[in-house]
């Protein structure tokens, strides 16, 4: 028997001990037993989890996250852009992974097997269908995800064109909440006079929440006479005639149940 | 900032896109249409996509979407029907090399197109629920090209060839094998399965069954199953390297069936080299392989258990029934021990300790191990001659090791009252003659013992140690007090409590004199301390120490106590008649018999001379104190002849006394279970009585009836008045 040995008790190794009772000669012999008596002493020690008590230790606030002002810095720098994009002539610098991470048109264009995503024209890729200052503001949200760019147009006017164009260019490069953005201001600015026209658009671009929109403001404004006076109302007669008896019907469904006056109807005959 | 503002050039105002020209679809769809050729000429890095795009983008904006769709489709069927014929044209095995080329650029060229016609498969695919670009394209091809009349057997059977050729040796392009398997699961699981997977598994199917007939007829079954385990880890192998991992199992389950589940009982009792055969000549690595083989199989296991078992029960039964080995019940014992081992260690080894393989041999060895009624008796012998002589060359552990295993052989035995009886007798014989090589080993069987049947078991055997050690106690203290008389001969009592120790009835024999004196002293010592009591000599047992002189030697003769009384009648007379030995002393005709036999007709323990000289003893002989009787040693032992097994008369008497001892256990069962169930049909009383007792011994079904019988002629149960088959406690 050892004199002294320390062992740990933990859950793998609840118990210790000796596989065989000890023959009670071997142990008289060994002269521990005193008075047909045996003492075994043993010390334990105790280990208690260790508390944790709150000190002076100075507080550590979690630091904001900053990779959006990073990637912001990078709009524009040369130093660092790998792409030159020509859009009528004016030219804008960029860098290809960041187009292909917020555009899977950018991405197939850029790192596909054809000619832009070679250096073969010295990094330049020719942009047509969109105008310049669309395709700034494009940009400006791929790199820093807002329109803010967009502010510097006082005219109202103006805003709703860009806004317009801007949607147009989102459909098509797949920027898919700069696209939902459009459709929502869209949303809120629809007019008499511009009604007409956002549908049609809304109805080519596939923006489906600015289509039931419209339709909610045709069907219950009372001023369907404004609307068919108004110019786009006219142009889209002309483009798709189509699409304007699907309108009618679809306005249709929505005003017998909100009994608007159908003598529209009759003025339609053209 | 309103008077700096920067007025970036007004954007034109949103124009409703309108399609006027009506040339321009076609204008349009011309631009894509020599696009994609030249894609499929590997000719793409000098188009521009933004261009192609835009055009796909306008076309879809202005409401094209279908003829789009439509045209593409047509395209690329075009350009898949060409490369349908320059694959239909390759020969031999550039077949496979060919088809694999053109579906790389086939999909080479998706991808591309996909691209172009992005804004396409976003919206106008989407609401009008058609095809996606890229799965139309594989569509096509698996239609066009796999699908076509010329390819499609061609397809199969070059890929089933390759894999029979595969499987007979050679060497194949595993890589284009890959690529096609994969083309297919690209194509979708269902032409995986169709068009590969299930004639495949057909092919096999049939491959297998001839093969394995083949094996079977110029194989044995080792070789067999090494073929059979061979051909599976190469199914595994090959499936692993160019085919879909959902195949593994299929394509393994066909071997399965094939190779093993067809086959399996012809190869389990194939003569010379089946299981039986494996399992004599402890072949572990065949054996091993076949419990793995056939846990794959239905029922293999099972037909496994079934024929070890009952190889085991007849091998047993042939090693319990020979006579030859019956002879010497240690050899016996070893016997069953050495068999024991020799199937833990196949179990453990080869059937990696299968539960259930355990458990069928345990059934298979207590089985035969009762059908030798004698077993009990040998088992208990075995455990005595260990006791007496000890382990050969073991220590403490190796005894205990023993101790174990005959314990297991313990378990099975059926009638394990049988062996209480005969241990009793073996104990008392080997205490009192102080025989046992080691307290402890005893004291370890005694414990074994009574975790195993409990304590009832082993009481009595504890009283006889208990006797002993107050029997020594007792005999230093009668010497303490005994005063003088140092010429006395000295004698060592061991007092034995009636009823723990299986002593026969013994009429006490005439003492000689000098031995009367000093055990009528102890007789009254002892009863001075404990009243109450009755002393009895057992004088068919004990034994006594004689200094005699022959010849001028003088020797130290150990004998019984009967082989006592004779000699020290030949101090007062030279020659005796049988007639006047058995008037002086008293004993028993048989004793005395054989107590003569040991002292004159043993060679070299001859201390009485015999006449006539013949080796029986008849109740005419004379017998002569033998002055010529020399021995090498000065302590000479003189056993009595005594037959340590038993002979007829007394195996019979053991087993009277056990019947007998039955009946009042059987008894108390029965009041037992009917004082708690109180009314009970015969036949669940003698299926309780059974399971009650079943610990000691199995209860024959008459002698329970003829006990309820007993019970009720004492009025302890009566039958029901109305079922006659029902009893009824009475209490």
């Amino acid at each position: 028997m050892d004199g002294s040995t320390s062992r740990v008790f933990s859950q793998a190794f609840p118990a210790w001990g000796h596989l065989r009772f000890m023959r009670r000669r071997e142990l008289e012999e060994m002269g521990f037993v005193r008075d047909d008596r045996l003492t075994i002493e043993c010390v334990v020690n105790v280990v208690l989890d260790p508390v944790v008590t709150a000190g002076d230790a100075p507080e550590l606030d979690h630091p904001p996250s900053n990779i959006l002002g990073h990637l912001a810095g990078l709009l524009g720098d040369k130093g660092t852009a790998d792409v030159t994009l020509v859009v009528r002539g004016e030219e804008f610098a960029a860098h290809r992974a960041v187009l292909a991470m917020r555009s899977p048109v950018f991405k197939a264009a850029l790192y596909g097997p054809m000619k832009e995503s070679t250096d073969a024209n010295a990094g330049r890729v020719a942009i047509d269908g969109v105008e310049p200052a669309v395709f700034r503001a494009l940009l400006h949200f791929i790199y820093t995800d807002t329109t803010a760019a967009m502010d510097d147009l006082d005219d109202d006017d103006d805003t709703a064109q860009m806004i317009m164009h801007l949607l147009e260019a989102a459909d098509r490069y797949d920027v898919e909440r700069l696209k939902l953005i459009c459709e929502l201001m869209l949303c809120k600015s629809i007019a008499v006079d511009t009604v007409a026209a956002t549908l049609a658009m809304a109805d080519q671009h596939h923006c489906q929440k600015l289509k039931e929109a419209c339709i909610e403001f045709l069907a219950t404004s009372k001023k369907m006479e404004g609307v068919m006076e108004s110019q786009g109302y006219k142009k889209m007669k002309l483009s798709c005639p189509s699409f304007m008896v699907d309108l009618w019907e679809i306005i249709g469904r929505k005003m017998t149940s909100y009994s608007v006056i159908p003598n529209i109807y009759a003025r339609d005959k053209d | 900032m309103n008077s700096q503002k920067k007025r970036s050039p007004k954007i034109e105002p949103f124009r409703h896109r309108v399609d006027a020209d009506p040339k321009s679809f076609d204008k349009s769809w011309k631009k894509l249409e020599d696009a994609i050729r030249e894609i499929y000429n590997h000719n793409a890095s000098g188009l521009s996509f933004e261009e192609l795009y835009r055009t796909a983008y306008n076309l879809v904006l202005h409401k094209h979407g279908l003829k789009l769709y439509d045209k593409l489709t047509e395209n690329l069927k075009g350009h898949l029907k060409e490369m349908c014929r320059s694959i239909e044209d390759a020969q031999g095995s550039l077949f496979l090399e060919e088809l694999q080329r053109r579906w790389a650029d086939h999909n080479k060229a998706l991808q591309m197109i996909r691209d172009i016609l992005m804004y396409m498969d976003r919206t106008f695919i989407t609401t009008n629920k058609k095809t996606p670009v890229f799965d139309l394209g594989l569509e096509l091809w698996r239609d066009i090209v796999v699908r076509a009349p010329k390819i499609h057997g061609r397809l199969l059977d070059t890929l089933l060839e390759l894999i029979h050729r595969e499987r007979m040796g050679e060497m194949i392009n595993r890589g284009l094998m890959r690529s096609t398997t994969k083309m297919l699961m690209d194509l979708g699981s269902s032409v995986y399965h169709d068009d590969f997977e299930k004639p495949f598994l057909e092919v096999s199917a049939s491959f297998y069954s001839g093969e394995s007939q083949q094996f079977i007829e110029c194989c044995d079954c080792g070789e067999y199953l090494k073929k059979a385990e061979r051909r599976l880890a190469e199914e595994l192998e090959r499936v692993s390297q160019y085919m879909d991992a959902k195949t593994a199992d299929k394509i393994t389950s066909v071997v399965d069936t094939e190779m093993l589940a067809n086959h399996m009982q012809r190869l389990i009792l194939m003569e010379n080299s089946g299981l039986v055969n494996m399992l004599v000549d402890d072949k572990h690595e065949d054996l091993s392989r076949m419990y793995n083989l056939f846990k794959r199989v239905p029922d293999g296991h099972s037909t496994i258990r079934s024929v070890m078992a009952s190889h085991v029960k007849e091998s047993g039964k042939a090693l319990v029934s020979d006579p030859e080995k019956i002879k010497d019940p240690v050899e016996f014992v070893q016997r069953l021990l050495n068999e024991k081992d020799k199937y833990d260690e196949i179990i453990s080894i080869s059937f990696s300790n299968d539960k259930a393989f355990q458990n069928a041999l345990n059934s298979s060895f207590e089985n035969f191990i009762n059908l030798n009624n004698r077993s009990p008796e040998f088992i208990s012998l075995f455990v005595d001659d260990k006791l007496r002589k000890g382990v050969k060359g073991a220590n403490e552990e190796d005894v205990e090791t023993v101790l174990d295993k005959v314990m297991m052989l313990f378990r099975y035995l059926q009638e394990k009252d049988v062996f209480e009886k005969y241990y009793k007798q073996h104990l008392a014989k080997r205490l009192l003659s102080g025989k046992t090589t080691s307290d402890e080993a005893e004291r370890s069987m005694l414990v074994k013992l009574k975790t195993e049947c409990g304590y009832q078991f082993t009481s009595k055997l504890e009283g006889m140690f208990n006797d002993l050690k107050t029997s020594h106690d007792t005999m230093q203290s009668f010497y303490a007090n005994l005063s003088g008389d140092t010429d006395s001969p000295t004698i060592s009592v061991q007092i034995l409590t009636t009823g723990s120790w299986p002593t026969q009835p013994c009429t006490p024999c005439k003492l000689p004199p000098e031995i009367v004196d000093i055990s009528e002293k102890f007789r009254a010592f002892y009863l001075g301390t404990h009243n109450g009591r009755r002393l009895t000599w057992q004088t068919n047992m004990g034994n006594a120490d004689i200094k005699a002189t022959f010849g001028g030697r003088r020797h130290e003769l150990n004998v019984s106590t009967y082989q006592m009384c004779v000699l020290m009648l030949f101090n007062s007379a030279d020659g005796l008649t049988y007639g006047d030995i058995e008037q002086a002393t008293g004993i028993p005709h048989a004793d005395l018999k054989r107590c003569l036999q040991s002292l004159a007709c043993v060679k070299g323990k001859n201390v009485l001379r015999k006449e006539p000289m013949s080796k029986d003893i008849s109740e005419d002989d004379t017998f002569y104190y033998n002055d010529k009787f020399t021995s090498k040693l000065v302590k000479v032992k003189i056993g009595t002849v005594v037959a340590q097994k038993e002979t007829e008369p007394e195996k019979l008497e053991t087993r009277q006394r056990v019947e007998e001892d039955r009946k009042p256990q059987i008894e108390a069962a029965i009041v037992r279970i009917m004082k708690s169930r109180r009314v009970l049909d015969h036949n669940s009383i003698i299926t309780e009585v059974t399971k009650q007792l079943q610990s000691r011994f199995l209860p024959n079904p008459v002698v329970i009836k003829k006990r309820i019988e007993s019970l009720i002629e004492r009025e302890f149960l009566e039958r029901d008045k109305v079922d006659r088959k029902m009893y009824r406690y009475l209490a």
